[in-house]
């Protein structure tokens, strides 16, 4: 019987649960199935190729690293150095 | 708290909660008064366990006599003066942060003392018990959790006193035993009498009271509770029952109590299935419970191997360790569940993939070999097998037979921790080249694959970081301990491989596939090991077969791996950088000169060979040059000049025109690097900047003119050089005069090669079959790349921005495969200019617009897909403006007063008939959301400004359906409420 909590609940913060247990029905629907609550395994990249990949064409790498790859650190530096928007520019114009 | 009930200060709870007093004073008052009343001492307790939920109401002794507990309980929650939802048990804060430690530790003192007398008495126990389960029913959750975890708790520490009852009672009977043994005559009969009669007593506690405690409270409480409709009540029964089977296994251990656990496993939340399978672990890992767990294995086996797949990363990685744990005992895990496992060691997850790895050690490398190893053992060969060889020819039948993987990092990744003779070189070496391993004698595909997890290996401990995706094993600095560790694994590989590795080298020299691996090796040495040990003789020998591998290869891998381990000796203070700069200087001349013996030759038409030898020569040459600055040595520059200047007048070999142009763009490259940054020679910056140009202006030919394959490379040529030699040079004003700024004519064709190269249409069915995956993603990604090239031009504002207009027209059709690019190029164009950027933006929907238009013969179907399409995109334009309406404000109504414009737009007079482009109405009528109040409606409004270029339209009809579109944005901007704007 409820009767008694619900007559004052709407005022309350107090937490009721009207139903306390999970069905027999619901339960047994649980065992039968798991399909939700599995999924299939997400593998690492099949190949050194596509490791390679997985590593360089994100989009952030894509935009800090020359259009090549390949290079060593000193001509990597070169194009890096040239990413910014920081820098003495009198022809900026206003937004 | 405005939750500690008023009488907490000196109450209980008030102790329990705040752990003012160590918890065993509270524990020993409370006996004392219960000694004086016990009535008043039981209402104490149970009052002290409402408050515990949070519940303000008063027990009183009549509530508390009153059989009908529920009224009571009912009662006490009309006074539970609760001023939000929470209860101690899930209140968060510092104060509450040990309550439950705190509760759990006073239940286990309380038992503890009284478990001589009082838990016996036939009073306290019953009311306890009673309350709890009265409570623990209760619809108030506070009631139902705080006191779920308080019966559970219970048991626990009944447990312990039914162990020590146990314990005594087996003593008790031994001695009687052993008493009654004796003869008659030597029997002491007061002794027997005593040990009889406390046989009696603690038999009777043990069966008689405190089995049937536990049993109330399972009966009563766990069965219901353990399938609560709230999870973390669910949580709390299925860990204490693993506690409770795990250690009164003669009570619990059964399958009436483990089918609980066997069911929750199929739990929806992920945090009770945690729970069961942790429960588990804990009997899995007792090989004595092998027996009991037999048919429940047999039960729930299928569904336990399943979980290795829970949607839930850690029940999943708890899932791997719990069949770890089954192999202790049990020959329950057929090959069909373990190969489940196996396949996790390739999982991107990094912690399934390292409890994967656990996993096939401990069965795969140990288990499974055990008979073949204890065989060896036996036969004690003279040959020089050992047991390490053993396992490693295992782990290559293991990585050869997956079928998920082809390459050693992730593998290596994941046994990393766990196996051991992934660190043990000497093995390996062995396998590679002995001659004396008999039937372990690797074949041809073995080899590579130990190459493989070889190389993997020598990363791995020389300190790199694991592959792309299984993150950093720690984020924190290394130790002392750690580093040394690290210096010492280094140490001992480089020791290793510098007496070894030339012998591989020479073995596989010729085998692309094996030597691209091992000459990357050097890089991974402590150079100073050459120097310590006086081991130079070994590096003259490995210089002398990377140099035989450079003349003999042409794989730009193998080429480039070698340029950067010659470049690993060369930049060192060691003594042993003279050696391999001799080395180097005496390669880079004969490849030089092999060059500029080739060249006319090779430009020959129809000298396929000797086309063959330049462009193996010129490849060479990069290679080096990609690592190297070798200008000094190499005067190349001329000749590649020439090569791309004939490129450019007639048709040559097109990978000699590709690697030529790649060439070039590095000699400019490290020209710029080579100049004095605080004082450049003003002549030679004059001449690169002149080279630049012509590079420049010759790529720019090839890219209109070239294949494919040449256009590319030109392309990116155009691109990085456009960087390198951008405005942002100024960081330094000494470079201001090198800065190149390309011609539109040039921009425009490299914007149009974006587009007729990444977004034209494809020629359906290429590729075909799962085989070809591999070549489809990389001609992605090779589109990818294109495509960024030219995105850093516009995101650095290093090209016109609306010549991206086209482009981002694409953000939608494309969203798959370019999507991140395009928004990436939006984003950072918006952090240039945002007027700027919406003005490009407007820009692509016209041409948009107008393309469809032509398509369909000047008329636009507006309830078409394409047009819904093109409103979709200007919708998510607006969007992408940003969440501050003040910041996007000027360009928003920029953006609507061109708009409008555009669409009013006309070649003659008005003669009737709405403008041509009076539909991209419905376009400007998608983004009237960003506009604020008084930039719609306001005097300077768009509302007024559209009404001022209407009027050069004269009288509109009023219900000409071809005018609709007009009545919509018009509609839009005053908003549905049709009033009149209010200022």
């Amino acid at each position: 019987d409820t009767s008694d909590y619900t007559r004052t609940r709407k005022k309350r913060k107090l937490v009721i649960d009207q139903e306390k247990q999970l069905s027999s029905d619901f339960i047994r629907r649980e065992l039968d199935s798991t399909n939700d609550i599995v999924q299939a395994p997400s593998f690492a990249p099949p190949s050194r190729k596509s490791m390679h990949w997985k590593a360089t064409a994100g989009v952030d790498k894509l935009f800090s690293t020359p259009g090549r790859p390949g290079l060593g650190v000193q001509l990597n530096k070169l194009l890096t150095h040239n990413l910014t928007l920081n820098f003495p520019n009198e022809e900026d114009e206003e937004d | 708290s405005n939750i500690i009930p008023e009488l907490a200060e000196d109450s209980m709870y008030g102790y329990v909660l705040s752990g003012r007093a160590a918890l065993q004073v509270v524990v020993d008052e409370w006996i004392d008064e219960y000694k004086k009343d016990r009535e008043k001492a039981v209402v104490d307790l149970i009052q002290f366990f409402v408050q515990c939920c949070g519940c303000k109401g008063k027990l009183s002794q009549i509530m508390f006599a009153n059989q009908d507990k529920v009224k009571s309980i009912r009662k006490l929650t009309e006074s539970f003066d609760e001023e939000s939802g929470e209860y101690p048990l899930i209140q968060g804060g510092p104060l509450f942060k040990k309550f439950k430690s705190n509760l759990l530790e006073f239940i286990e003192r309380l038992i503890r003392g009284c478990k001589h007398n009082i838990i016996y008495d036939e009073y306290m126990m019953d009311n306890v018990i009673s309350w709890l389960l009265a409570l623990s029913d209760s619809q108030v959750r506070a009631f139902r959790h705080t006191c779920t975890l308080i019966g559970m708790t219970l048991v626990t520490s009944l447990i312990d006193i039914a162990k020590m009852v146990q314990m005594d009672l087996e003593n008790t009977e031994r001695q009687l035993e052993t008493e009654l043994k004796k003869g008659q005559a030597k029997r002491a009969f007061a002794k027997v009498e005593r040990l009889q009669s406390k046989q009696k007593e603690l038999r009777s506690h043990l069966d008689g009271f405190l089995t049937d405690f536990m049993s109330q409270i399972f009966s009563g409480l766990f069965v219901h509770r353990y399938r609560d409709c709230r999870a973390e009540i669910r949580s709390i029964c299925i860990q204490e029952l693993g506690h409770w089977m795990k250690h009164l296994p003669s009570h619990f251990l059964k399958d009436q109590y483990l089918k609980y656990v066997g069911w929750t496993l199929h739990d929806r939340h992920a945090e009770v299935r945690l729970k069961s399978v942790l429960a588990l672990q804990g009997l899995y890992m007792i090989e004595d419970f092998a027996q009991q767990l037999e048919l429940f294995t047999a039960r729930f086996k299928n569904r336990i191997v399943e979980m290795v797949h829970d949607k839930e990363e850690n029940v999943a990685v708890q899932a791997v360790k719990l069949i770890s744990f089954m192999l202790n005992s049990f020959d329950v895990l057929e090959n069909a569940d373990c190969e489940v496992v196996y396949q996790l060691v390739f999982a991107n997850n990094r912690n399934i993939s390292h409890a994967a790895g656990e996993f096939l050690h401990k069965k795969l490398l140990t288990e499974d070999l055990e008979e073949v190893l204890k065989e060896h053992r036996a036969a004690r060969h003279t040959r020089k097998i050992r047991e390490p060889h053993i396992i490693l020819k295992e782990l290559l039948r293991f990585f050869l037979e997956n079928e998920v993987s082809e390459h050693g990092a992730y593998m290596v990744d994941s046994l990393w921790e766990t196996v051991e003779v992934l660190r043990d070189w000497k093995s390996m070496t062995e396998l590679l080249l002995s001659d004396e391993l008999g039937e372990l004698a690797l074949n041809d595909e073995e080899e590579g694959a130990l190459i493989e997890i070889m190389t993997c290996a020598i990363k791995r401990a020389a300190g790199e970081d694991p592959p792309p995706g299984r993150g950093k094993p720690r984020q924190r600095e290394l130790n002392t301990k750690e580093r040394r560790q690290l210096e010492a694994d280094r140490n001992s590989l480089t020791k290793h491989f510098i007496a070894e590795l030339p012998e591989l080298l020479s073995k596989f020299s010729t085998d692309e596939q094996k030597i691209v691996s091992l000459v990357e090796i050097p890089q991974y040495f402590h150079l100073e090991v050459y120097v310590e040990h006086r081991l130079n003789k070994f590096l003259e020998l490995l210089l002398k077969y990377m140099h035989d591998i450079v003349g003999k290869h042409s794989d730009a891998d193998v080429l480039r791996n070698c340029a950067f381990t010659y470049r690993y000796f060369i930049n060192n203070e060691l003594s042993i950088q003279t050696t391999a700069a001799v080395a180097f200087r005496q390669l880079i001349d004969e490849l030089v000169s092999s060059f500029h013996s080739l060249i006319t030759d090779g430009l020959e038409s129809e000298n396929e060979q000797g086309e063959f030898k330049l462009l193996v020569a010129m490849k060479r040459l990069y290679a080096f040059y990609q690592a190297h600055d070798i200008t000094d040595l190499a005067d190349i520059e001329k000749d590649v000049s020439a090569i791309i200047t004939k490129a450019n007048q007639q048709q040559i070999n097109d990978d000699i025109t590709a690697t030529a142009v790649m060439l070039m763009q590095v000699i400019l490259s490290w020209a710029l690097y080579r100049t004095n940054p605080s004082e450049p020679s003003k002549s030679e910056l004059k001449k690169l900047r002149k080279s630049v140009v012509q590079l420049i202006q010759q790529c720019d030919e090839l890219i209109q003119f070239g294949v494919a394959g040449v256009q590319k490379e030109a392309f990116i040529t155009v691109c990085d050089m456009l960087i390198i030699f951008a405005p942002q040079l100024k960081q330094n004003q000494n470079y201001s005069s090198l800065i190149v700024v390309p011609d539109k004519s040039v921009q425009i064709r490299l914007r149009d090669y974006v587009m007729t190269t990444v977004f034209a249409e494809e020629e359906p069915a290429q590729f075909q079959d799962d085989e070809d995956e591999e070549a489809k993603t990389e001609v992605l990604i090779e589109k990818r790349r294109v495509l960024a090239s030219f995105g850093k031009l516009i995101a650095f504002n290093i090209i016109e921005m609306r010549l991206a207009a086209p482009i981002f027209a694409q953000y939608v059709k494309s969203y798959q495969d370019y999507g991140d690019i395009v928004k990436q190029m939006m984003s950072k164009a918006r952090e240039l200019n945002r007027t700027k950027c919406m003005r490009t933006q407007l820009l692509s929907l016209e041409q948009l617009f107008e393309e469809l238009r032509d398509q369909n013969e000047g008329r636009i179907d507006r309830s078409s897909e394409e047009w819904t399409k093109i409103k979709d995109l200007a919708h998510r334009f607006a969007l992408m403006a940003g969440v501050d309406n003040y910041k996007s404000r000027q360009a928003v109504v920029t953006f609507h007063r061109e708009g409008i414009i555009y669409c009013l737009l006309r070649n003659g007079p008005p003669d009737g008939s709405p403008p041509s482009n009076i539909v991209f109405f419905d376009i400007l009528a998608e983004t009237t959301f960003k506009l604020m109040d008084i930039d719609k409606k306001g005097p300077k409004g768009l509302l007024a400004f559209l009404e001022e270029q209407l009027m050069k339209e004269g009288e509109i009809p009023e219900d000409e359906i071809e005018w609709g579109p007009l009545r919509t944005y018009r509609t839009a901007l005053v908003g549905s409420m049709s009033e009149p704007y209010m200022y």
